[in-house]
């Protein structure tokens, strides 16, 4: 397989189009205001999503069980359980841990994964689409489409929004226990230095290739997209000889051991580790020494879509979910409860005016959004995976 | 009529081994070919491709950081099967010689009862108990008996004592069993002809418990070097078992061929590991018949 190919089905940098967002944060921050000073009743609340939809449609009914693929402790339990009510679906949920792992259980079932609704990653769109592993949408079949920000469609991985509907975005970076790292920590670079010393055998690394190496190449200020064989092997050198004997645990999702105590440094996704604040306090501990620190001088930035599986049994179950969960008000349930981004227009008004915890967690400011980067699946993709699980053996070891 | 009965005597073993050919043979022998292929390009259907075979993905997978994970992997199983006998063979004795017919059935079904609960469930139930704000922990510390919290979750001595508790049925059965058939009579006459407790145990019970001893350590053994559950949930980083590298190939890093040739890396290793342990009891059965034998003609 050629570059030339890989380059062809994302051809440009999410970066780029980071710019429309930008302006559309500005617009959403200024159309806040604008609902704010309108009175002192709900006004924002019914406004929004219904102006833009033409009312809020009845909500699309199916039956059966919806076997929905995602990552772990994103999605509002209670509107899990709810969905049976509402639209008349059964939903079974199960949780996988990195875009890699979700493709090779997928392929490796090849036509019987028993999947029907899975929340791929933007790039990895491509080689989903390329592996047939996807239905194409049936947009009837989804009254709310209308719904959906317009700044967050027509992405290079799916520019006619054929395959997969827009769900949320987010970033990455880390939390620390600032009663054991007493001093503070800002980039990427002091995320390593605090590992080699305060936080040695007590720290998280997400479990993803992208995740591990990433921090790295931020750190040194290389692009994370970077295809050079250089720079590569430099991240394995540095990430197996001084990063890996310090990891405790590769840890997507390291709330739950936050509040458990396993770690006084984890690397976390915004809104897991604003989920750690609760848990933490769930526990009865003291979230307080807690730190978040954005990624520096550079991040990533992603963002996650619902698809239908290619052999999905309940098709129909899947679209009712999806437009379901495009309901303003159920689409801000379910980002109070998940703590990220929703692409659904109106949602950050809602979060604004119930005043939710860590706001700063959620939505970012325009500085930011400019150190931000988005992924893209290369030619590295194969030597990326090497390394992490290089990296992986090495921690072990 | 009696006679008719007397059809082939294989025919009643023929599902069984069409179950085992159809379920096992058949893709373990898949997992051995694609350990021979090669992970299609990103964009390319399918999780393997066969048109070009080579040992490629060995020479891959064979880096130190491997070796030393392949290394761990033998020497937990190796200790957590030692641990199960010796914690395991006074359990067994105690049930196959000392409980009564109402008491042994009590005490075996007590030995099982972990295994009622999903192997996930009471292997995560762990994290509870010994997590660092976790029950033990708040307990000794509230009774001033350690300052400040042990870490025991995400360690190589958790992985141990895990593997330990959730196969020790595995040891426990085969040596109730084998015990259970010694004859009393036989430990009696030991003893009438002067033998003490230690030494009828080393030289009638051990002996005779022996083919029990042999299969609870390879019932236990075999699925503790391949065990992945334990590992990943206990093990973090640093309990990293052969089982969860295989899993990372396969599915984290989407490379089935390297997780196959993880695959069968660790059957053969297992097959090494089990052939050696069979040589070394096989020397050891042989040294001592010899030294019986000397026992014999001096005394005759």
């Amino acid at each position: 397989m050629t570059t030339e190919s890989v380059r062809i089905l994302a051809p440009a940098s999410f970066h780029r189009s980071m710019v429309s967002r930008r302006n559309f944060l500005a617009l959403g921050a200024g159309m806040g205001l604008v609902l704010l000073g309108c009175g002192d009743d709900n006004v924002a609340t019914s406004t929004d999503g219904t102006t833009a939809a033409g009312g809020t449609s009845a909500p699309v009914k199916a039956s059966g069980t919806v076997a929905l693929y995602t990552w772990g402790e994103y999605h509002d339990p209670d509107l899990v359980s709810e969905a049976s009510d509402e639209i008349g679906v059964t939903m079974n949920v199960q949780y996988y841990a990195s875009n890699e792992e979700l493709i090779a259980k997928l392929e490796a079932t090849k036509g019987s994964s028993g999947f029907d609704l899975i929340v791929p990653t933007g790039p990895y769109l491509p080689q989903m689409i390329a592996k047939e592993l996807l239905l194409k949408l049936d947009k009837s079949k989804i009254p709310n489409w209308d719904n959906i920000d317009p700044a967050y469609l027509g992405r290079e991985w799916d520019p006619q929004n054929e395959w997969a509907v827009p769900r949320d975005w987010g970033s990455t970076g880390f939390i620390y226990d600032s009663s054991v790292i007493k001093r503070e920590l800002k980039t990427w670079a002091d995320f390593f230095d605090a590992a080699a010393k305060e936080a040695s055998g007590q720290m998280s690394a997400l479990d993803t290739s992208d995740n591990v190496l990433g921090p790295y190449f931020w750190a040194n200020g290389i692009s994370w997209n970077t295809e050079e064989a250089a720079d590569l092997d430099a991240a394995e050198k540095f990430l197996v000889e001084e990063f890996a004997p310090h990891i405790k645990a590769f840890d997507s999702y390291p709330s739950t051991a936050i509040a458990e105590g396993a770690y006084v440094m984890s690397a976390a996704w915004n809104g897991d580790a604003r989920q750690a604040y609760v848990r933490i306090a769930d526990a009865g501990g003291d979230p307080e020494p807690w730190k978040w620190v954005l990624g520096a001088p550079m991040t990533e930035i992603w963002m996650d879509h619902y698809a239908i599986t290619a052999d999905a049994k309940n098709p129909d179950g899947a679209y009712a979910w999806i437009n379901w969960m495009l309901e303003p008000e159920i689409a801000f349930r379910d980002l109070s409860y998940i703590g990220y981004n929703m692409t659904v227009k109106g949602t950050e008004v809602l979060a604004q005016d119930a005043a939710l915890d860590r706001l700063d967690m959620i939505y970012f400011t325009p500085e930011q959004l400019e150190i931000m980067e988005g992924g893209i699946v290369n030619s590295a993709q194969n030597r990326k995976v090497e390394i992490y699980n290089n990296v992986k053996a090495a921690a072990g070891a | 009529m009696r006679r008719r009965l007397h059809a082939p005597k294989f025919l009643l073993a023929i599902p069984g081994f069409v179950w085992y050919g159809f379920f096992y043979a058949i893709p373990v022998l898949f997992i051995v070919i694609n350990s021979f292929g090669y992970k299609p390009g990103v964009n390319q259907k399918g999780s393997v491709r066969l048109d070009r075979l080579s040992f490629d993905n060995y020479r891959d997978i064979w880096t130190p950081q491997f070796r030393q994970v392949f290394s761990n992997t033998m020497v937990i199983a190796g200790m957590a099967t030692l641990l199960c006998i010796v914690l395991g063979l006074p359990v067994a004795y105690f049930i196959a010689t000392k409980a009564g017919p109402r008491m042994k059935a009590l005490l075996l079904v007590l030995v099982i009862v972990p295994f009622w609960m999903s192997f996930f469930v009471r292997t995560s139930a762990w994290k509870i108990v010994f997590a660092k704000t976790g029950f033990l922990n708040n307990f000794l510390i509230d009774w001033s008996v350690i300052g400040s919290p042990i870490d025991v979750i995400g360690t190589k001595g958790a992985v141990l004592l895990a593997l330990v508790y959730n196969y020790m049925p595995l040891m426990i059965f085969p040596l109730f069993v084998s015990l259970d058939r010694i004859e009393p009579e036989l430990r009696e006459a030991s003893k009438d002809l002067g033998a003490g407790r230690i030494k009828t145990f080393a030289s009638v019970t051990i002996p005779l418990a022996a083919p029990g001893i042999a299969a609870g350590a390879l019932l236990t053994f075999i699925p503790m070097a391949g065990d992945y559950v334990t590992a990943t949930i206990l093990g973090g980083a640093k309990g990293n078992m052969i089982g969860a590298s295989i899993y990372n190939f396969a599915v984290q890093g989407q490379d089935t061929p390297k997780g196959a040739a993880a695959a069968v890396v660790l059957i053969l290793l297992i097959l090494a590991v089990v052939a050696i342990a069979g040589v070394i009891v096989g020397l050891i059965k042989y040294v001592f018949s010899l030294n019986r034998r000397v026992n014999i003609g001096m005394a005759s």
